[in-house]
């Protein structure tokens, strides 16, 4: 009875091992092409792992697009780029049918597969494109399928949809829909690197322009990542502050926050307290931790809430943020730990 | 699911917590205890309350032990408790609650969550986790019993009488009360009780060279009156037996305690012959044993009650009577003595003749000691200006009736209820007239009714005689009070 525990703790211990090395080599790969941007970096690993997609969030040149590009070469899966602008249409992602000639010089239909069929896609400037293109996304994001003209396709697992977005007030977006939103697991904001940092980019860039990141893991591992972080224990405790925080966020039922109350006008969706959760389990491991504390769904609060939840008028009119709303929910939820 | 796989480190720190929650407990305990006796006790001495310092201590006792119970229950931590404290004070990031919640699940990430809480458990010591708050458990049954020690050494306030004069013995006092001894020592008294007694007088007579208030007196001459009071109450049957008699509710008992009075007090008995005439008076002999018998249950009755060892003779001479009395009874049912009523009355009289003169010494006896015994008492209040301890002032005036000597043991009898309310009946004032004084002329003991008049003219004579020295003043002082004591006295002034 012993030796079988002894051997499961063993290979669980080998498993955790390859799980930290494999996070520190994607990293360090990562390192060679970004500048700063660590607690970026460990979310957008955190998503990958977890097998969300994450929305970028960056004024113009602040490296988003580099960060995927790199991620892209690191994960050494397929990897296709979308650049949105108004005029694309749903079809140039999704592909469409085609009628060819066969051998026999016969007519026939032939779906021609468009730049989703990729196991990493970059989503770059998504917001650029029309309300109708940015649906074509609903589906392959949610569920890793295309359906059309009536007939589905299956993407190949991993699936990831890494978007870049430019901040709304600029000239020429369109605002994404909740529900495309809702299925980001992530909204991270890049700000503008610092003097430091812009040094080492610019020192990095004269050299070459061209992504530096190697491929150090495919997508099996990724897979098997993400099997290993789902074991990681979550106590009831913890998962009721997690539920409560998620909860908290909406006014119109009774155990909302007054936080809630005053300065939310739509609640986050279930899809968020399910990402802090899984999401949570995989910090949990890259910090060393086997198991959930309070302060991982603390510091996955603002990527998972920030773009789920909707302000209204007296936040704005009080110059408050989304993050400014999300800090005084947890202040309010941390009341509730037991 | 629970198992039993949390680790050694948890279930050392928990029994350490336990062990701390218990000593802590006491601690705060005792100082709750401890802190509100003495505060109690603080609130009371400053409001001139006084307490037997027995009663602190058991309230003091009871108390701690109260509130260390309830303290235990406050302080005990469970399980889940101690974990959540643990990672919280800790910064174990929930280990220890995931450990316990997940405690005896399996899987190789549970087993590696558990060895990782359990590493970082064992680099706990327990004074990181509860070293301070044993201190603020010492500390408050330091206050505790720094609030005791101030209060017990605050002063009670009102500790001393409000009137507790200076006492010295005055010579009167002190040769009043030798002669009072000497009284004693030359009164009827039975040994035991006069040795006694007088041993209580002579100590009294020490003890009071030494007192220096007046409450030192009051409680020296009042322990003196009830010891002797005890040392005359062993020594009496009469008390317990005679009070039952009146308390009967049959005539013919109360009848006879009146009669056992009489014979005390040498008097013809006139209640004894109404009771022999009140069976005479049967013209059939089923009714007078009847009778008889039943004279005999109320007799069994009332001896019942008596439990004294002393004054047994009496108890014996009453209980020969109410056996011979019951023997005739049955006779009588028996027909024994046919149908002569006349004869049968005639054995009750013989029963009663043949105990009469020994029940009429042993009552004199009871009733010498009785007597004495309350003239000391008497004598004592008097001298000393003590009134009776139990508020029976009566004692001050000279108007004791003979038959008190004790609140329990109270002879009081209606004649002499209406004796001293004035001599209803005669309309003569009697003084008090059946107590037995010393008297200094004839050096022997004398009732007070037989010289009172005799003391009234000699005292008026020098009061207001032509030999008299004193002044105008001090006659008429002296005449006003004879005339007050005495009232309508049967002077011949």
């Amino acid at each position: 009875m012993e030796n079988t525990e002894n051997t499961v703790n063993m290979e669980s211990m080998e498993s955790v091992k390859k799980f930290s090395e494999q996070i520190a080599k994607i990293k360090s790969e990562l390192r060679k092409d970004i500048v700063g941007q660590d607690e970026i970096v460990d979310n957008v690993i955190i998503a990958i792992i977890s097998g969300g997609n994450v929305l970028l969030e960056g004024v113009p040149g602040v490296g988003k697009t580099r960060l995927v590009r790199s991620l892209g070469r690191a994960l050494s899966l397929p990897f296709s780029r979308i650049q949105f602008t108004p005029d694309l249409m749903p079809s140039d992602i999704t592909g469409t049918n085609v009628i060819e000639k066969d051998e026999y010089g016969k007519m026939t239909s032939v779906f021609r597969r468009g730049p989703i069929f990729a196991n990493l896609v970059l989503a770059d400037e998504i917001n650029r494109a029309t309300p109708k293109t940015q649906s074509a996304m609903l589906e392959v994001m949610q569920e890793h399928k295309i359906t059309v003209s009536g007939v589905t396709y299956k993407l190949e697992e991993p699936f990831f949809v890494l978007a870049t977005e430019n901040p709304i007030e600029q000239d020429g977006t369109y605002p994404l829909p909740e529900a495309q939103m809702d299925r980001f697991t992530f909204k991270l904001i890049m700000n503008f690197p610092s003097d430091e940092e812009l040094i080492d980019i610019v020192k990095m860039t004269q050299i070459t322009m061209a992504e530096n990141a190697e491929a150090v893991i495919d997508g099996a591992t990724i897979l098997e990542m993400r099997e290993l972080a789902s074991t990681v224990p979550v106590i009831d405790d913890v998962l009721h502050y997690a539920i409560k925080l998620v909860s908290g966020t909406h006014p119109e039922i009774e155990s909302a926050t007054d936080t809630a109350k005053k300065y939310i006008k739509n609640g986050a969706s279930p899809r968020a307290a399910q990402a802090l959760i899984t999401c949570a389990k995989i910090r949990a491991l890259i910090n060393g931790c086997y198991n959930v504390s309070y302060d991982d769904i603390d510091a996955l609060a603002a990527p998972v809430l920030r773009h789920r939840l909707k302000i209204n008028y007296t936040a704005v009119s009080e110059h408050l943020s989304v993050d400014d709303i999300i800090a005084m929910l947890l202040k309010e939820n941390k009341r509730s730990r037991k | 699911m629970k198992g039993d796989t949390m680790g050694e480190s948890f279930n050392k720190i928990r029994r350490g917590i336990l062990l701390n929650a218990c000593v802590r407990s006491i601690l705060y305990g005792l100082s709750c205890g401890i802190g509100l006796t003495a505060a109690v006790m603080l609130v009371l001495k400053l409001a001139g309350v006084r307490l037997n310092l027995v009663y602190y201590i058991i309230a003091a006792v009871v108390l701690s032990a109260a509130a260390c119970a309830i303290w235990f229950f406050a302080l005990r931590r469970s399980n889940s408790r101690i974990a959540r404290e643990l990672d919280e004070s800790m910064g174990l990031a929930q280990r220890v609650q995931t450990m316990l919640e997940f405690d005896g699940a399996e899987g190789g990430m549970i087993e590696l969550q558990r060895r990782d809480a359990n590493e970082r458990l064992s680099a706990v010591s327990d004074s990181q986790f509860k070293g301070r708050r044993i201190w603020t458990a010492v500390l408050a049954f330091v206050l505790a019993a720094a609030l005791l020690v101030g209060a017990v050494l605050v002063p009670q306030r009102g500790s001393q009488d409000p009137f507790d004069p200076d006492f010295e013995m005055s010579d009167f006092q002190r040769r009043r009360l030798e002669e009072l001894i000497e009284y004693v020592k030359a009164s009827q008294m039975e040994e035991s009780v006069k040795t006694r007694t007088v041993s209580e007088l002579e100590g009294l007579l020490v003890s009071l060279e030494s007192a220096e208030k007046e409450s030192q007196k009051n409680k020296l001459v009042r322990e003196v009156i009830k010891n002797v009071r005890s040392a005359v109450d062993v020594v009496c049957a009469y008390d317990d037996i005679g009070l039952a008699m009146r308390e009967s509710g049959f005539d013919n008992m109360e009848m006879f305690d009146t009669a056992l009075y009489e014979l005390s007090q040498s008097l013809s008995s006139e209640s004894l012959e109404a009771i022999k005439s009140g069976f005479g008076e049967y013209d059939e002999m089923e009714k007078l044993a009847a009778a008889s018998a039943r004279f005999s249950q109320e007799l069994q009755s009332c001896l019942q009650n008596f439990n004294g060892n002393m004054g047994i003779t009496l108890f014996a001479f009453i209980s020969a009577i109410r056996r011979e009395v019951d023997e005739a009874a049955r006779n009588m049912e028996n027909l024994i003595y046919g149908v002569n009523v006349k004869k049968a009355c005639t054995v009750l009289d013989g029963i009663f003749d043949r105990y009469t003169e020994d029940i009429s010494a042993e009552m004199q006896r009871e009733m010498g000691n009785i007597s004495t015994g309350e003239y000391v008492v008497n004598e004592l209040m008097t001298i000393f200006n003590v009134t009776d301890e139990d508020g029976d002032s009566s004692a001050n005036d000279g108007q004791q009736s003979s038959g008190t000597i004790s609140d329990d043991t109270t002879i009081k009898r209606d004649d002499e209820d209406r004796g001293d309310d004035g001599g209803a009946g005669t309309g003569e004032t009697l003084y008090g007239s059946n107590d037995i004084i010393y008297d200094y002329e004839s050096k022997s003991h004398v009732k007070y009714g037989d010289v009172i008049e005799a003391y009234r003219k000699g005292l008026y004579e020098k009061a207001d005689g032509d030999t008299s020295s004193l002044s105008d003043e001090e006659r008429e002082f002296i005449l006003s009070y004879i005339s007050a004591l005495y009232g309508n006295s049967k002077s011949d002034d």
